[in-house]
């Protein structure tokens, strides 16, 4: 990013620092507990839709941490009510052990990137952006500096005097990112910043709210329904669905480890199946799928009988040329074979009826891309890369 | 083939519907200058008597010295209107604007009574309106006279700036009120610096409406009108009982002419703002 001026960040992170070193800081990093929020909402039907049901969550300072989820999974629901336009039926949110209830927004130390980026229409860049800190009566010398920094820190120095409208997409995103930013608020809540823009410009705005959030020392919370997004950016993740959080851990926990079909099958590509546990002997457990195949695992905590939930990446699947014979072997059918590029998805049907998808890297001449749809194919996996869930109750 | 004299008739059709708006409101204008004293409708050469005599200034041709019965009168009832329209312009753009916020950005009970009820007067037939406001005003003991016209006036008017505003609030994203109150802004402030500025349009529009339709409104205030309280409307309709004078068409003139006025500036207004 470009910086005409001195650069603005050290500034800003010494708000930050100040905030960790007070006292309420000193035994807990954490900043935000959310205990049992619960929120419903009245359908026009005259129905109800739980929106939030019973959120527990924890957020700590100087984090990225995501809310992933589908749509209607009540992650914007939790963004609105930590920001204060939406009240909680039942639960708190509480800010270094003070709980919020009655705070209204504004008085709130966080600031919001809207979806929409609810600009000003009315009001130059700069006015935007200056305007939380003209509400707080923020001396005129002191204000326009500030500006000029956060403007500079996103970018967009010399557009002081255009009209929103007169912007791009991204340019106006980057005007929002600083009207929260230059108010160095305690927490800066992001909703669903990224959907607006196009592919290309997408990719480099996670990068760079990344590097953003480590250079200003902000806690940062973003809402998501995109789980590329979510992996790329955050430092932790909460994946959430029919207003619970199902979930919470860092990118590679959540993507490695899941702890349900539902977090298993959302984030990255995945075989799921059904299975029974047969036999167990030491960490080793062998699992039988409803398709019929005969699978073995890493497990230290089944017993035979137990109906489990099996996730095998696509990439811990490989397809066997007869080279390597390592781990453990499946046969199927070549059903399709899909080039995405860096990747070829291979789709294998095993006699049983089970479908699994496998990752083979696309190497021009290898084995691999001459397969022949309707093949036999022989794949192999290393019991370490099963990861089973326990299964809900029936 | 089909097309061509079916595009012919529907030109005929449009050119005959302007002719119908706009060629007496073109005679008027040409008749208020003629100098024909005996039969307006024939041309006989230019005059400003007319006008002159409205004024009151001294004229050759205008004999009835009597018609418009003194000029102090007719300003009197321009002053009325003006007194008038101004004040229920005030209060009912005050009234309007506030209901349309109320019902637009809160949730309560009998909200969409309220908007019901405030948007009947803008249905309801004058003259129900009229007979009904003084039968009110009599049973309350108040004396007929210009503060019975205003606060009639604005019973309707605030139904006209009600709508005018709405639908410029319904064109305004609620997420400019979030951001604002986001980023520090108490709801009065959020008010002065985010909702009005978006909102004014639409305020000047509904206050305009408001002002031009009690400058021009007869019916109800003929009903609410004191003795001595006659606005304009209500002095054109009592000489016009006495025949049809020259004068009046002068008359009709420099109304039309305010009338445009006062929308122009609005416009301009309007137009400078965006």
């Amino acid at each position: 990013m470009r910086t005409d001026r001195a650069d603005p960040t050290p500034d800003l992170e010494k708000t930050s620092k100040r905030a960790v070193a007070s006292p309420s800081f000193a035994q807990s990093q954490t900043l935000l507990h959310i205990r049992g929020a619960r929120r419903r909402f009245a359908t026009p039907e005259g129905g109800e839709v739980v929106a939030l049901d019973s959120i527990d969550l924890d957020v700590h300072a100087n984090e990225f941490l995501t809310l992933l989820g589908p749509s209607g999974c009540g992650k914007t629901t939790l963004l609105r009510a930590i920001a204060g336009f939406e009240a909680l039926d039942a639960g708190s949110i509480a800010l270094d052990g003070q709980p919020l209830a009655d705070v209204p927004p504004y008085r709130r130390p966080f600031n919001t990137v809207f979806q929409s980026y609810a600009l000003f229409p009315h009001l130059c860049v700069a006015d935007n952006v200056g305007y939380g800190l003209d509400v707080a009566g923020v001396p005129r010398q002191e204000r326009n500096d500030r500006v000029g920094e956060a403007l500079a820190l996103v970018g967009l120095a010399g557009l002081e005097r255009r009209r929103p409208r007169q912007l791009s997409g991204g340019q106006q995103q980057r005007v929002a990112l600083a009207r929260a930013l230059v108010n160095r608020p305690r927490l800066l809540l992001l909703d669903e910043p990224l959907s607006a823009l196009d592919r290309h410009l997408r990719q480099a705005m996670q990068m760079e709210l990344k590097s953003l959030q480590h250079r200003v020392g902000i806690t940062f919370l973003v809402v998501t329904h995109d789980q590329e997004e979510a992996l790329v950016m955050s430092d932790r993740i909460a994946v959430m669905q029919g207003g619970r959080v199902q979930q919470v851990g860092a990118p590679g926990e959540i993507y490695d480890r899941p702890v349900n079909r539902f977090v298993a099958g959302f984030i990255g590509n995945s075989n799921l199946l059904s299975a029974r546990v047969t036999e167990r002997s030491g960490d080793r457990v062998t699992l039988a799928s409803d398709g019929g195949l005969v699978l073995h695992a890493c497990h230290h905590d089944l017993t035979p009988g137990d109906r489990v939930d099996v996730l095998l990446r696509p990439e811990q699947l490989r397809i066997d040329d007869g080279t390597a014979p390592s781990g453990v072997a499946l046969e199927g059918t070549l059903e399709t074979s899909v080039f995405v590029g860096a990747d070829r998805h291979l789709r294998i049907a095993t006699a049983g009826g089970d479908r699994l998808t496998a990752l083979a890297r696309h190497v021009a001449g290898e084995r691999e891309s001459r397969l022949v749809v309707g093949e036999r194919v022989r794949v192999t996996y290393l019991p370490e890369g099963v990861h089973v869930m326990r299964s809900a109750a029936p | 083939m089909n097309g061509a004299p079916a595009s012919r008739w529907l030109g005929a059709w449009g050119v005959g519907f302007l002719a119908l708006l706009y060629v007496p409101i073109a005679l008027i204008f040409v008749y208020s200058f003629n100098s024909n004293v005996v039969n307006m409708m024939a041309w006989e050469g230019f005059t400003l008597d007319w006008y002159r005599s409205i004024l009151g200034l001294p004229t050759q041709l205008a004999k009835s010295d009597n018609y418009v019965q003194s000029t102090a009168t007719l300003l009197a009832a321009v002053r009325n209107s003006l007194v008038v329209a101004t004040f229920a312009t005030l209060v009912s753009t005050a009234i309007g604007t506030a209901t349309a916020l109320a019902i637009a950005r809160h949730r309560f009970r009998l909200r969409r009574l309220y908007q019901g009820l405030l948007v009947l007067p803008m249905v309801m037939p004058d003259i129900v309106l009229g007979i009904a406001l003084l039968i009110f005003f009599v049973s309350l003991g108040l004396d007929l006279g210009l503060h019975t016209i205003i606060a009639g006036h604005c019973v309707f008017l605030s139904s006209y700036v009600f709508v005018v505003v709405s639908t410029r609030l319904a064109g305004m994203a609620t997420d400019l009120e979030e951001a604002s109150s986001d980023l520090g802004a108490s709801p009065w402030v959020t008010f002065r610096r985010v909702t009005l500025p978006q909102i004014a349009p639409g305020i000047a529009g509904g206050a305009l409406l408001a002002f031009i339709i009690s400058m021009d409104d007869l019916v109800i205030t003929y009903f609410i009108a004191g003795v001595d309280s006659a606005t304009l409307p209500l002095f054109i309709y009592g000489i016009l009982r006495r025949g049809i004078k020259p004068e009046i068409n002068a008359l009709a003139m420099l109304l039309l002419a305010f009338s445009f006025l006062v929308a122009a500036t609005g416009l301009w207004l309007r137009s400078r703002r965006q």
